[in-house]
């Protein structure tokens, strides 16, 4: 009878990693490292990289990190660009104009139902918003990217985002939205939740496989 | 001179109990056996199937907006993958099979020689299941040397 439970207990927790297996691996496929509605600068961001808004993050071989950059606010042109931390900081430190800057490049993508993915994908280092043009962009960025797609390398980087108001001399907030997404253990986790699950199964099979032969043989 | 050994004398003796057990073994392995392989054949017949579903879920979830280009890229990949795999293992599973089904089938021989030689059965079943066990021994040598069966009429 205990032995039973034991069993029962066994085979629960086999399915239960099996349901969960998918569940976890989408949930934790890509972590929100940022996710700031509106995000509110000033006009000098455009003239100095010390009042530009800044986001740092760091990749690990083969994580990428999506961004999505959009502005819906009236009078606003926004401009995002990625830079390498350590380019980032000797420019911080000259307070250099960001607009003169050069970032490094990602693949951008548009959703286009029913349409090939590579024909609305393309790669840039600078995503601009003008003033009378509203928008969102969806970025990925891996260190580098070489056509449409991304090269991988690890290392610590910074978003950078500037921007300017050509509203009443009165406001001059520059706002825009962004999201960043990293990713996250997912598929390792949806892995190793399968494969344990799958083994608890197998080898519960396999030992009532066994005690039945046991008692057939034994009971002649 | 001692009295000649008949060819029939020779052969192993099961009891009547103990030859039905061997060939209830032998059947049930068999069927698993069986049962296994069809299952595995089944999966790498159509994994082609299996992966166009997965491409247009793919797509759609681009459309969505749930990934971008380069997501999308390594989830194709992905699908070829296990495709690759679906297809490969039919051949892992196909082998452990057959080595399975011909020791089940030699367990059935086996069992059905002890019918054949048990002089306390009629002689009628006995020759039924030597017959049988001919056929069973046919199968046996025709699958471990043969990779497949066909048969053309023309």
């Amino acid at each position: 009878m205990k032995r039973r439970k034991i069993l029962g207990i066994f085979f629960i927790i086999g399915i239960a990693l099996l349901i969960l297996a998918p569940i976890l691996g989408y949930a934790t496929d890509k972590i929100t490292i940022c996710d700031r509605k509106p995000v509110i600068i000033r006009e000098d961001s455009s003239t100095g990289l010390q009042k530009a808004f800044a986001f740092p993050f760091s990749l690990e071989s083969n994580q990428k990190v999506r961004v999505e950059f959009s502005v819906f606010y009236a009078n606003i042109s926004a401009t995002l660009k990625i830079f390498g931390n350590g380019y980032y900081s000797q420019q911080y430190a000259l307070n250099n104009s960001p607009g003169g800057l050069t970032g490094l490049y990602f693949v951008y993508s548009q959703f286009v139902w029913g349409q090939t993915p590579s024909v609305y994908t393309g790669s840039d280092n600078v995503r601009t918003f003008g003033y009378s043009e509203d928008g969102y962009w969806y970025i990925e960025f891996a260190g580098g990217a070489s056509g449409d797609y991304l090269i991988s390398i690890p290392g610590s980087y910074v978003i950078v985002v500037y921007g300017d108001n050509n509203g009443p001399s009165s406001d001059t907030t520059v706002r825009f939205n962004l999201v960043v997404k990293i990713d996250g253990p997912g598929d390792l986790l949806e892995d190793i939740f399968y494969y344990i699950g799958a083994g608890i199964l197998g080898a519960l099979s396999l030992y009532l496989a066994y005690d039945y032969y046991k008692k057939f043989k034994g009971g002649r | 001179m001692g009295e000649r050994e008949s060819f029939f004398n020779r052969l192993p003796l099961l009891d009547k109990n103990k030859a039905t057990k061997y060939i209830i073994y032998g059947l049930l392995v068999a069927i698993l056996f069986g049962l296994i392989m069809m299952i595995s054949r089944s999966i790498a017949q159509n994994a082609q199937s299996w992966e166009y579903l997965a491409d247009q879920e793919n797509n759609m979830n681009y459309w969505n907006g749930l990934y971008g280009y380069n997501d999308y890229i390594q989830r194709q990949e992905e699908i070829e993958r296990i495709r690759y795999w679906m297809e490969w293992q039919d051949v892992i599973f196909v082998n452990i099979a057959r080595v399975g089904v011909n020791v089940a089938l030699f367990f059935i021989l086996i069992g059905f020689i002890s019918f054949a030689v048990n002089d306390k059965i009629d002689d009628r079943t006995r020759r039924i299941s030597l017959i049988i066990a001919g056929l069973i021994l046919f199968v046996i040598m025709f699958t471990t040397f043969f990779a497949s069966i066909s048969i053309s009429v023309s």
